[in-house]
């Protein structure tokens, strides 16, 4: 018998689980087709702008929806669930074997599109509200926008973990960032650094509240599973 | 021998009462109708600062639209309306029956395809119009006390809440067509956000104002950041043609695809 470790067995078996879903590379094709599609929309309306960050806007609702399947597809009939919990018990095993399998498939589906808004530039100015210079391929940008999707991810994961179905994951992700989130900010612009979504749109601020916002659904996330009925 | 009474055909109102009670007997449905009714009224308050500097600094084109513009986080109530009356039935009926679904049943009780689906649509335009009238009114209602707003339409009220059913028609005819709500969850509540995708799309061509949700708007708003003037009697029938088409696909696929 091989030994991969505590994680290493379970992290391979969840990303194997991820990679044999038809619905997440439905999920992870349709974002790369929707975000180029409305990058040249948006490139067309206001040229200056990085057309990737504002195509994101929209887009991001791909890696949300890709977090929240990749955990509830174990809930849907049939309770794969438990089928999971029999072959791995420890329950921070599972789930820290999830989390690793969530953040690889994220990276996956966030490569392309980090390398198209490399290639594509753009400065921040109306999506920010202030204008940032900086040229297309800054690293820093980059890595924030790697962070910023990666970390949705895992937020959407910790939620499908929470609700436990998708179709309410899906309903209250998509609302809190594509609905409430804009709102807050459009109606009481100070909360900005404390939204979620902040790091998407100024890069500069927001990565802090990013972070907390993911710890504290990852933290939420595996309270729930080590305590409840699976 | 005791006489039988042979059922004939049901008629189409009881039909109707029946989905009514089974779209009513969904939890996922009351977070609809709540949701749908509240937050509306809620986003009247929480923007309600800086609609009023933007009144006072002449920024906004027409203030009459002020009490409607608040309305589109209710209509996400109508989207799951319309989501949850298709899915519950494709929902698995149990773990031990993972193939096993509710729409099995309802089909074994009204066995005409078509009825059924009018029925189904008829029972969420009730439920929708209710939603959309009280949701409607109470937002504008609303925004009089806090806002220097003109006085409610009774005209602008009906066609929000026409919006508001055709809406709910159009997502129930997306799901019977994918038979999966979460992609029509996600085009939707896309499209609903500050800036629509389909605001987006009319810089690449005009015609993406004539898509479903941005053409229905036009019947209640009277200014449009896409700048394209839709009159809202053309409007209600451009969407209205949307909803009919979509319907008319997905009921016919319905009636050929196995339950």
């Amino acid at each position: 018998m091989r030994s991969r470790g505590w994680l290493g067995a379970a992290a391979g078996a969840e990303v194997r689980k991820l990679v044999t879903l038809p619905a997440l590379w439905w999920t992870v094709v349709l974002t790369w087709v929707a975000t180029v599609l409305i990058a040249y929309a948006a490139h067309r309306a206001a040229a200056g702008d990085d057309p990737i960050r504002t195509a994101l806007r929209w887009t991001q609702a791909g890696f949300l929806v890709l977090g929240a399947l990749a955990v509830t597809h174990e809930y849907e009939a049939g309770g794969q669930i438990r089928a999971t919990l029999l072959a791995v018990p420890r329950r921070g095993r599972v789930l820290s074997g999830k989390g690793v399998a969530v953040f690889a498939a994220a990276l996956i589906a966030a490569a392309p599109i980090v390398v198209a808004a490399a290639m594509a530039g753009g400065d921040l100015g109306t999506t920010a509200g202030t204008s940032v210079p900086g040229t297309s391929l800054d690293p820093g940008r980059l890595a924030s926008l790697t962070a910023y999707l990666v970390g949705v991810t895992l937020i959407a994961a910790a939620t499908g973990t929470l609700v436990r179905n998708s179709l309410s994951a899906v309903a209250v992700l998509l609302t809190a960032f594509l609905v409430v989130a804009p709102l807050v900010r459009a109606g009481r612009p100070q909360t900005g650094p404390w939204l979620p979504d902040t790091l998407l749109l100024a890069p500069s601020t927001g990565g802090v509240a990013l972070a907390v916002w993911t710890s504290a659904a990852a933290a939420l996330a595996s309270i729930a599973f080590s305590r409840r009925n699976p | 021998m005791i006489p039988v009474s042979v059922p004939g055909p049901r008629p189409l109102q009881s039909m109707v009462g029946a989905e009514v009670r089974k779209l009513l007997g969904l939890p996922t449905a009351w977070v609809g109708l709540t949701l749908g009714l509240i937050a509306a009224p809620l986003l009247v308050f929480v923007n309600a600062p800086a609609l009023r500097r933007a009144i006072e600094s002449g920024q906004i084109p027409d203030v009459s639209d002020v009490g409607y513009e608040n309305l589109g986080i209710g209509l996400l109530g109508a989207l799951i309306l319309g989501v949850v009356a298709v899915s519950s039935e494709y929902t698995s009926a149990g773990d031990d029956s993972p193939g096993a679904h509710q729409l099995t049943a309802t089909l074994l009780a009204m066995p005409r395809r078509g009825q059924m689906l009018t029925a189904k649509a008829a029972a969420l335009v009730l439920v929708a119009a209710v939603q959309g009238a009280l949701t409607a009114t109470a937002t504008v209602l609303l925004t009089r006390t806090v806002l220097p707003v003109p006085p409610i339409s009774p005209s602008r009220v009906a066609a929000a809440t026409l919006y508001w059913c055709l809406l709910a028609l159009l997502a129930y005819a997306v799901t019977l067509i994918f038979r999966n709500g979460i992609i029509t969850l996600t085009v939707f509540i896309v499209n609903s956000s500050v800036v629509s995708v389909s605001y987006l799309l009319t810089k690449l061509t005009p015609w993406a104002a004539y898509l479903p949700d941005i053409v229905g708007a036009h019947m209640f708003l009277r200014s449009h950041p896409s700048d394209v003037a839709i009159p809202p009697v053309t409007a209600g029938v451009v969407m209205a043609a949307w909803v009919a088409a979509l319907l008319t696909v997905a009921a016919y696929l319905f009636r050929r695809r196995p339950a």
